[in-house]
Order: structure tokens, then sequence, then C-alpha cells
């Protein structure tokens, strides 16, 4: 496809030359401010994670406590193997009048 | 997002953006203001724009424009702050000399005229997006275009009969 453009030329010349490349310290500069506007949604995420995980384990650790230290559901409360007075606490109450 | 995505789009439109924004700002400092600023802002809004580039260059004229009339305070001050810093590379002695015409052409410009110059040239954006980042009607972002190269053509011809 033949094209009828006066400026051709004008426009390969101007195009020919290639801009200048971004400075590396400026090139360094948006790395910079990249890094920053990265990690600070990520730093804030990883705190909630963090404290979220560290509430399941305390919540996790002091139930498996307090079930360790409460007493089986089938044990005796009491250490006496009968609920009845032995004659021996017999004798002892009739020793005390 | 990753390093190597704002890497990749900085390496392949960064270039032409320092050129544009050093075209609408008095200092390369401000030049660099102005894409550092435009960059961390569009960067984030690059997925909700219809078309990123436009987006882009059309945060980049705003940050440059602000740019511009916040040195207009410092004018004088800064005035001899402007850098040598070439517009273009250049490896050989016809490069310089391109490139120095080039540079004193596009000096003569209108500066609405050499925007879109450097927008359709370097940045490679279509008429359609120059319109949209520099907030004019389709026609005349290519009027403006056609207008420009009218005028460059007597200035480079120098180069043309060497």
């Amino acid at each position: 496809m033949t094209t009828n453009n006066p400026h051709e030329h004008i426009e390969r010349t101007l195009a020919d030359l290639t801009p200048t490349p971004l400075p590396d310290y400026l090139h360094t500069r948006l790395a910079e401010s990249m890094d920053n506007q990265l990690t600070l949604p990520e730093k804030l995420l990883g705190i909630a994670l963090s404290l979220a995980t560290a509430a399941a384990l305390f919540i996790t650790i002091s139930l498996t406590l307090t079930l360790l230290n409460a007493p089986p559901l089938s044990a005796p409360t009491s250490t006496k193997t009968s609920a009845y007075a032995t004659p021996a606490d017999l004798q002892t109450l009739l020793a005390a009048k | 997002m990753t390093d190597n995505d704002w890497q990749a789009f900085l390496a392949q439109h960064g270039p032409a953006a320092l050129l544009y924004a050093r075209h609408l700002t008095r200092t390369l400092a401000d030049a660099e203001d102005a894409l550092h600023d435009a960059f961390l802002r569009f960067w984030p809004r690059r997925h909700t724009a219809k078309d990123p580039r436009a987006l882009f260059f059309t945060c980049l004229r705003t940050a440059a424009l602000d740019q511009h009339r916040a040195s207009n305070r410092r004018r004088a001050r800064e005035q001899q702050a402007r850098t040598d810093l070439p517009l273009f590379t250049a490896s050989t002695q016809d490069d310089y000399e391109k490139r120095d015409l080039v540079q004193h052409a596009l000096q003569q410009l209108p500066a609405d005229q050499r925007e879109v110059i450097i927008l359709k040239l370097w940045a490679n954006l279509s008429f359609e997006q120059i319109a949209q980042t520099t907030n004019v009607p389709l026609n005349t972002a290519a009027a403006r275009y056609r207008y420009a190269l009218a005028k460059l053509a007597p200035l480079l011809s120098l180069e043309n009969t060497k």
C-alpha cells in the first residue's frame, strides 16, 4: 500500500532518535517508592495474621489445659470408698460425745 | 503485582515519558518528580483503565503541569539548573548532529504541537490516545501533528541536504 505522506522522511528522521533512558537514580527512587507501596499492605496483613494465629493458639492451649485438669465425669468426688459411716467413724463420734 | 511488571512497563515507556515530561516542565528535576509522582498514581489504577498507556501519559501530563505551575514561583532561581542531560541518545558524530538539530527544531514548535509530536513519534500513541491524554478532540490532535511536521520540515531540511 502506498501512502501520500509528504512528511514521511521527517517522521522517520525524528522517530530514528531514541529518547534518553531514565537515569539510574530515578529508577532507584521509583523502586524504593514502589517497594514502600507494596510492603505496607503486606505488613498490615502480616500483623493481622500473626494476631489471629496467636489468638487461635492461646484458645487451643487454654481449652486443652482446662480439659486435662478437669476431673473425669465418672470419677468419685470423694476419696471415701463408701458414703456410709464406717464403724471407726461411729466410734470417733461416740468418743466425742 | 511483581517487580518485573512495573519495571517492564517503565523500561518500555519510561524514556518517552521522561522526554514528554521534560517538554512540559522547566527542569529535569521537575520532570523526574512529575514522572515519579505520575507513575505512583498510575500504577495502582492501571487495571481500572480502558487504556492504561493513555492513562499513564494523562497522569504524567497532570503531574508535569502541576510541577510547571509550582516551579513558576522559583523560575529565576532554577533557570541555571537546566540540565545538560540530552533528550536523545547518540553514539556517532552524525547522531550528535542530528540530535542537536532535532532538539533545536522541537524547541521552535508551540508547546501544544510539540507534545503531540512527542506522544505520536516516541510514545507511539494513536491520535485517539493523544486526544484523550491532552484532552482535545481527535481532529485537533491530528491537525496539530500535521502543522508540527510542516513546521519541522524546513528546520530539519538542513540535515537532508548534508
